[in-house]
């Protein structure tokens, strides 16, 4: 009896635990595909919403803010705003006239990251600075809006980073690189 | 604050008087200001040209050294002044080095009226060199500009045209090498030809930092590309791969940490031990002056004076010399490699948390050894508040000469056998103490982030500098500089301090000293002693009547919630000179009526107070010193160059106020809980 149980043990054992390592296989293995799915529609989505003339569709979010302008919107991928029923290109000395920088939030929402955002390695190009004292210091050093900038390395506590521009290393915390807006 | 002065018009030289004077004063006189980015040789190129004719002095009112030269311009018989000025990015005042730099450049400084302005600029990092450089032009000061780390730019493959480039700026470029010193000499022949008698009046101003500015950078970086592109060749070269591993170990997750200790190490061991033997040979050879002084000098006041107070006073100056000029060493080695800047990045998020700097770490942990040259060391922290903050909270950490005040005290609480298994509790014991120093630390900075206001916002947007080879002579100026500073302008203060100090020891109120010299005259007083006992007997006895001894006493009902007596009360004031000598004064002190040739422990440990009948040195009062001496401000040569640092009575007055106060309160809540 007694011998018959020690011999039984394991077996349970080990059926229970291959049993168990399944179950977590299987919910693993399904999240994984629901966010690939998920994912996939999303860029599908925004693939759909893009105003720009050069993808064809006209499909664009209006908003209304206080100033003098009623309508606004753009595609930040393709450089391009909608600013009263006339599509103007986004030159980079244009992002600082102060209407613009009022609707930077749209450009977020469609699709610009913030440095800040990026992996190690990864590399964009710079597409705008929200303009305040941060931005004007960082301009000076040569972060202006067309430079390619690679993230070179993060510190090993994850907060100053270290970045690549025009030939030479820059280290800036996390909440700087917030106020530099990458396309691409 | 910056706009107003931007808006004030440029001092007009002709109308006032004073200021025509100083014009009078600069008909013969050439200055030149040297200018360009962090990092650019800028420094290299200034020793270069001036050698050692260069001096160390301060703008009015803020913290930023002003490092003036000179060098004679040939065929002219014109010497010219140099002022090297904090590297900067731009005309854009924002910190406190970037406001005296634009100031200068233009014009707004008063008293210093430019010639020229040298530009040093960095061909490897040729196009944000250049906008600098081409604010300064749009201002009309005279621009010579110094390529240089040419050498470095062609090892990156990219090859600058100097001729093309002035062809196109329209000013003189010279190719110079600030470390091998190449170049020099036509950089000086174009500031000679440069030469113009009268110096530059600028345009009124405009400030800079108004709105839509960033729209004005970037039309200037525009123009700045198509002169660059006009002028630099770029062919493709791989990498250096030493920088990169160095690069990549000095920063990584483990050995950047594991990196940083060594060199903490090294520095600890440096200032902790490796001085200790220079720092005897100061102490021994003042000594020795001492004597034969008083061998040489007729006994009276004014030999008193020179063999009591003024001697040892310059000596307890020169002490500091060893332990400054060590840490100088590394931290002007660091920052000429670069190593310094990485160590920042891979500090700033922990030191953040506490409202200090990545640059903090240095000075906090050589504060350990000594405080002095750990203040002085914060100088490589850029911003204010930061700065304050750091060279606030330094004396708290536990410096080498509280040492043999904790040894003392620990001694007479715990026998020295006690052991927690293999670990000596007398040494746990002092380890706690420099534990309780750290996380002092951390709460007070803590605590002054928010109480400091500063309108100057912390940054981290810095340029990580590739590594490099150390330049011997930059190290060997920095460390000549800061130990001049330190000995003229900090030691006049402790001199004085200890002069005060030397009074208050050696002179009592009324003819009380006179009739102490009258007892141990008379032989018969004497007696069985021996003429040596004799001697400390008369040096106690006399310390305890002097003013040091009659303020102890005052003090002592101040003191007494903290357990202690008037004895421990004059010890608290000599030590002011140092922590260490508290042990010096409690020995003097015990010696009276005392011939059993004790040692002081077994002295302290027989004390027994009158009023309780137990033991003087038990666990209450022993803990509640040695806590008061873990955060009292006990060092007027901290005092002194906290001064110096922050160029005003206010921060080193609040520092003692505000630590001293600590240090009392915290040793109040000891004695009471203990007792």
């Amino acid at each position: 009896m007694k011998a018959d149980e020690i011999q039984s043990h394991p077996v349970k054992f080990r059926s229970l635990k291959n049993s168990g390592s399944f179950q977590i296989k299987f919910v693993l293995g399904f999240i994984l595909v629901i966010t690939i799915l998920l994912s996939n529609c999303s860029i599908l989505r925004k693939k759909e919403k893009c105003d720009c003339p050069k993808t064809g569709s006209i499909n664009a979010p209006s908003i209304s803010p206080k100033g003098g302008v009623k309508y606004m919107a753009g595609c930040p991928r393709h450089n391009w705003i909608s600013h009263q029923n006339t599509l103007i290109r986004v030159d980079d000395t244009m992002v600082y006239y102060p209407i613009f920088v009022r609707y930077k939030s749209l450009f977020i929402t469609n699709g610009l990251r913030k440095l800040s955002d990026l992996k190690k390695g990864e590399q964009g190009k710079i597409a705008y600075l929200t303009d305040d004292e941060v931005s004007q210091k960082l301009l000076v050093m040569g972060c202006l809006p067309g430079e390619t900038v690679i993230i070179e390395k993060t510190a090993p506590l994850g907060d100053p980073i270290a970045i690549l521009i025009s030939g030479y290393t820059l280290s800036l915390r996390r909440q700087e690189a917030d106020h530099i807006f990458i396309s691409g | 604050m910056i706009d107003e002065t931007i808006e004030k018009p440029p001092v007009n030289p002709v109308k006032s008087d004073k200021v025509g004077a100083e014009q009078f004063h600069n008909v013969n006189t050439f200055r030149i200001a040297l200018t360009g980015n962090p990092n650019s040789g800028k420094s290299c190129l200034f020793n270069a040209l001036t050698g050692l004719h260069q001096h160390t002095g301060n703008y009015p009112g803020v913290t930023i050294d002003k490092k003036t030269g000179w060098f004679s311009l040939p065929g002219k018989n014109i010497r010219a002044e140099i002022i090297d000025l904090p590297g900067i990015y731009g005309l854009t005042p924002g910190s406190e080095d970037e406001t005296i730099t634009y100031k200068i450049l233009t014009g707004l400084e008063k008293g210093v009226q430019l010639n020229l302005a040298v530009v040093v600029i960095d061909a490897s990092k040729l196009k944000r060199s250049l906008f600098l450089c081409s604010e300064l032009i749009d201002r009309g000061i005279p621009v010579v500009i110094a390529l240089n780390m040419v050498d470095v730019a062609e090892n990156k493959g990219i090859s600058v045209d100097p001729e093309k480039l002035s062809a196109e700026l329209r000013v003189p470029v010279i190719p110079v090498n600030a470390k091998k010193q190449a170049g020099i000499q036509n950089l000086v022949q174009a500031v000679s030809a440069a030469y113009r008698a009268a110096p530059v009046t600028f345009p009124k101003p405009v400030a800079d930092n108004s709105p839509g500015n960033a729209g004005r950078t970037i039309q200037r970086y525009r123009k700045i590309s198509e002169i660059v592109e006009a002028c630099v060749k770029i062919s493709p070269r791989s990498d250096r791969i030493v920088p990169i591993v160095l690069d990549y170990l000095v920063t990584h997750k483990f050995w950047g940490y594991f990196l940083f200790l060594t060199v903490l190490f090294l520095i600890f061991q440096a200032i902790f031990s490796w001085s200790s033997y220079p720092m005897d040979l100061i102490d021994s050879s003042f000594i020795k002056l001492r004597i034969f002084l008083r061998q040489i000098l007729p006994a009276g006041l004014i030999t008193d004076l020179f063999t009591d107070g003024i001697i040892p006073g310059i000596g307890g100056i020169l002490m500091f010399i060893p332990q400054i000029a060590f840490l100088f060493f590394f931290i002007a080695i660091l920052e000429d490699t670069g190593y310094l800047a990485r160590v920042s990045f891979i500090m700033d998020k922990l030191m953040r948390k506490i409202g200090l700097n990545g640059r903090s770490v240095i000075p906090l942990i050589s504060g350990a050894a000594c405080a002095i040259p750990a203040i002085m060391s914060t100088r490589t922290i850029k911003n204010r508040k930061e700065r304050l903050v750091t060279a606030f909270v330094i004396p708290l950490i536990s410096c080498s000469a509280r040492i043999p005040v904790y040894i003392l005290l620990v001694s007479l609480i715990i026998p020295s056998e006690e052991k927690i298994w293999i670990f000596n509790m007398q040494g746990i014991v002092l380890m706690a103490f420099y534990l309780l120093g750290v996380i002092a630390v951390t709460v007070t900075a803590g605590f002054l982030r928010l109480m400091v206001s500063s309108k100057e916002p912390s940054y981290f947007i810095m340029e990580l500098p590739e590594f490099q080879v150390p330049q011997w002579k930059t190290v060997g100026l920095t460390i000549l500089d800061k130990v001049k500073v330190f000995t003229v302008e900090a030691g006049q203060i402790i001199l004085a301090i200890s002069i005060i100090l030397w009074v208050l020891a050696s002179y009592g109120p009324g003819d009380s000293m006179e009739k102490i010299e009258k007892r141990y005259a008379g032989k018969e007083f004497i007696g069985h002693l021996n003429e040596r006992e004799a001697s400390v007997m008369k040096q106690s006895e006399k310390l305890s009547a002097s003013w040091a001894g009659v303020l102890g006493r005052k003090l002592e009902p101040v003191i007494e919630p903290l357990g202690f007596d008037w004895k421990i009360g004059i010890a608290i004031i000599t030590s002011f000179a140092a922590r260490e000598v508290f042990v010096g004064t409690m020995a003097t002190i015990y010696s009276v009526g005392d011939i059993s040739n004790q040692t002081l422990r077994n002295r302290m440990a027989m004390e027994i107070n009158p009023g309780t009948g137990k033991k003087q040195y038990g666990l209450p009062v022993c803990l509640s010193l040695m806590v008061f001496y873990a955060f009292a401000l006990q060092c007027m040569s901290t005092i002194a160059v906290m001064y110096r640092e922050t160029r005003h009575w206010k921060w080193p007055l609040l520092q003692l106020c505000f630590l001293t106060g600590i240090a009392y309160l915290l040793s109040f809540i000891t004695y009471q809980i203990l007792s």
